[in-house]
């Protein structure tokens, strides 16, 4: 977004993310009971100190801005191993038994999220899958029954109207008519209008159908009144994409597709393009250190020189699995690209083990498939973008 | 420009101060020179494998990685020959160049399509070549102790070249003096693949390819098919970088497999870099002298960063910071001028 393609740097957020929790547990505050509000905090702060500092970096380095990112991920991670293993050794001693290591180095290899804090917020709200089934069974059912009596309202309304066109036009009411408008379609009005009910209806037996499967079925229902829901982190997660949503409609966010669609024209447009960028880059960096307060909560422990390094990789793999290109991402390319990946991530060793006999095949598999849907995206875009340049060039000779 | 040569003029004082530190703290120097003259040769002819590109406009090729594997391929088909000493690294180089030149092929060709973005293209192209390489490696079957892994199928990690080709080279025509040894024969054939390669830029190829970077649009008014010597130029690139990777193991005593080599590509790039290349401009002297300051200052670091603090990590720390800073700095440089 904002036209700076890829940010490699959320490894900086990663970072603040690891360091503010050392910085907790270090100082004490988890013991207390508000290990959590600094945790954020000083996320927040950290994030958005670093990305600052990332912003100024990409303002002298326009568009190169993907490269420079990968390099200050390295760079960064020589500082942060700098500040961690020298300036905390030498300079400020740890005491804390939950950080130092047994045999002189300053740090851990792996620091563990203290036990109070812990998965808190996986299990803050804890909602077993049983009542989230039915609840969901129910909002869908609403939903379904409520889009039917609008299409059987529909059709009677096309009956009335004596259907003299076979274009839809004014008297429709003004959802369907936006609708129609945005396919902008020649439809037979009559074939649609009932598709849409019997389509309706097959969606409502088909839900129903596995409902009544799953509530009769005992192991299904024995899994699903077993586990508990993190509920918590689903409407954390909600929370993040509404917010992004929000932005990306509010003045802000046009500022930023602005500047993502040419940097000149938003210039000319009275817009700061380096302040924009600037904003962008700050809240990237925020949302990925938050975004690493979840995971590790819910990983449990980290290893101090390593979690954080993986993190843009794939992050931007699956992003792009979600159907992202260099220029264009939306919120949708991000939850589907997840849990995409996800499900390639962690069946991966066992599918190739199953398979091939080995699974570490499954291992390199998953790393070459996030640095392949990288390349392939950039090579992508890098030859439309000299096929434009091309385009232009014949057109100004 | 004044404060670049003062840039430049400050590392060898830099390097002189550590020399003596070391003298001060009773280290033995003469041994750390030794190990900076043999480190110097052992990248100097991986850092050449970047200049090439350079020349012809296609910027810093971070994606030398793919000669490096390439590089490797041959190596595996040396070992297997069953030669051992100076007629096996011979067979290795000769082996890898066939594959370098088909990869460098195809990915000269790739970066031909993508003109404009070849620096972060090159370096995701190395990448996920080094990681779809991993996989072969490990479905890879050789009947060969010394390359499979002692419990079955798959390349080892590192392959020991203890008894087959380490040092060969090193110990060429060595001369010794007390503590301090320099590898003569060593640093004469890399100088002299060096200086070879500055005649073959000095050539009617190497003037066209030289045209083709200062000033594409008019080399395609002269009728040069720039595509074409660009692609030569990435081919020659691969190449130096397979052969580079032959000698890094005559010097390393390992062939290391899967994703070690996947950053060495950086180090090349930051080697040539703090020599005084530019992403535009490059020349011989630049690989020399920055592949020696480079080594010279992380060998010269090491015991120095020791005396200061007990901390085994610090050079890798201060290669991290050395290697992306000086790469970094390069970017800003050109960003700069791009905006201007």
């Amino acid at each position: 977004m904002a036209g700076i393609g890829l940010n490699f740097g959320i490894v900086l957020g990663a970072m603040s993310a690891q360091i503010s929790l050392i910085v907790v547990i270090a100082s004490g505050l988890d013991k207390i009971g508000v290990g959590y509000h600094f945790w954020v905090m000083f996320t927040v702060v950290f994030s958005i100190v670093s990305g600052y500092l990332l912003a100024l970096l990409y303002n002298k380095t326009k568009k190169q801005e993907m490269i420079a990112g990968l390099l200050v991920g390295f760079f960064a991670n020589g500082i942060y191993m700098f500040i961690l293993m020298v300036i905390l050794g030498t300079i400020i001693k740890l005491s804390d038994p939950a950080l130092v290591a047994m045999y002189g180095a300053p740090i851990k290899m792996t620091v563990e999220v203290p036990r109070n804090m812990y998965a808190a917020v996986d299990n803050a709200f804890p909602v077993s899958y049983y009542y989230v089934f039915i609840i969901a069974y129910i909002a869908l059912m609403v939903f379904l029954v409520f889009t039917l009596i609008k299409n059987i309202r529909g059709r009677k309304n096309e009956i009335l109207r004596g259907n003299q066109s076979g274009i839809e036009d004014f008297p429709m009411p003004p959802h369907t008519h936006k609708r129609k408008c945005s396919t902008g379609k020649v439809l037979n009005p009559k074939t649609t209008s009932l598709v849409k009910i019997i389509s309706t209806t097959v969606k409502i037996a088909l839900v129903s159908i596995a409902f009544v499967f799953g509530m009769l079925n005992n192991t299904v229902l024995v899994i699903l009144v077993k586990t508990n829901m993190p509920f918590l982190t689903c409407i954390i997660g909600v929370v993040f994409i509404l917010f992004v949503w929000r932005i990306m409609r509010s003045k802000l966010g046009h500022d930023f597709l602005a500047v993502q669609n040419d940097i000149g024209i938003a210039e000319a447009a009275g817009i700061n393009v380096d302040r924009i960028r600037m904003i962008a880059i700050a809240l990237s960096t925020t949302m990925a250190g938050l975004g690493q307060i979840i995971f590790l909560q819910n990983l449990g422990s980290f290893i101090v020189y390593q979690t954080h390094v993986t993190i843009p990789t794939f992050t931007i793999a699956a992003l792009l699995l979600g159907g992202a290109t260099v220029k264009y991402a939306s919120i949708k390319n991000a939850v589907i690209g997840n849990v995409l990946f996800q499900a390639i991530y962690s069946s991966a060793p066992n599918a190739a083990k199953t398979l091939l006999g080995n699974p570490q095949i499954g291992e390199y598999f998953r790393t070459s498939l996030s640095y392949g849907a990288i390349a392939v995206a950039i090579v992508l875009y890098a030859m439309n973008e000299t096929k434009n340049a091309n385009l232009i060039l014949k057109k100004t000779t | 420009m004044k404060k670049f040569i003062l840039v430049r003029s400050i590392l060898p004082v830099f390097i002189i101060v550590m020399f003596l530190i070391l003298k001060v703290y009773n280290l033995s120097a003469m041994h750390y020179l030794t190990l900076t003259l043999q480190r110097t040769g052992m990248l100097m002819i991986a850092m050449l494998a970047i200049v090439p590109t350079i020349y012809s406009g296609v910027g810093i090729n971070f994606g030398i990685t793919i000669g490096f594997i390439s590089g490797l391929i041959g190596g595996i088909f040396g070992i297997l020959t069953g030669l051992t000493g100076i007629a096996l690294m011979i067979a290795c180089i000769v082996f890898s160049i066939p594959f370098s030149v088909i990869t460098g092929y195809g990915y000269g060709k790739l970066l031909n399509r993508v003109k404009g973005s070849e620096t972060l293209i090159s370096t995701y192209a190395g990448f996920a070549f080094v990681s779809v390489m991993s996989m072969l490696w490990i479905i890879l079957n050789v009947n060969n102790e010394k390359l499979r892994f002692s419990n079955g199928n798959g390349i080892r990690i590192s392959v020991n070249l203890e008894g087959l080709f380490k040092d060969v080279l090193t110990n060429w025509l060595s001369v010794s003096a007390g503590e301090l040894k320099i590898p003569v024969g060593f640093l004469l054939i890399c100088l002299a693949i060096c200086f070879l390669f500055s005649i073959f830029m000095k050539t009617k190829i190497g003037i066209t390819v030289k045209m083709c970077g200062y000033n594409p649009n008019y080399a395609k008014a002269k009728g040069i098919n720039v595509d074409r010597y660009r692609t030569l130029t990435v081919i020659v690139s691969t190449m130096l970088a397979a052969v580079g990777i032959c000698f890094y193991a005559q010097s390393f005593g390992y062939y290391q497999f899967y994703a070690v080599y996947m950053n060495l590509g950086f180090t090349c790039a930051a080697g040539i870099l703090i020599g005084g290349a530019t992403d535009k401009r490059v020349n011989i002297y630049n690989v020399i002298y920055g592949c020696a300051i480079y080594e010279a200052i992380l060998t010269l670091s090491t015991p120095i960063a020791n005396l200061l603090l007990p901390n085994g990590a610090l050079p890798e720390i201060i290669r991290t910071l050395i290697t992306n800073g000086v790469i970094l700095y390069a970017l800003v440089k050109g960003g700069k001028k791009n905006n201007e």
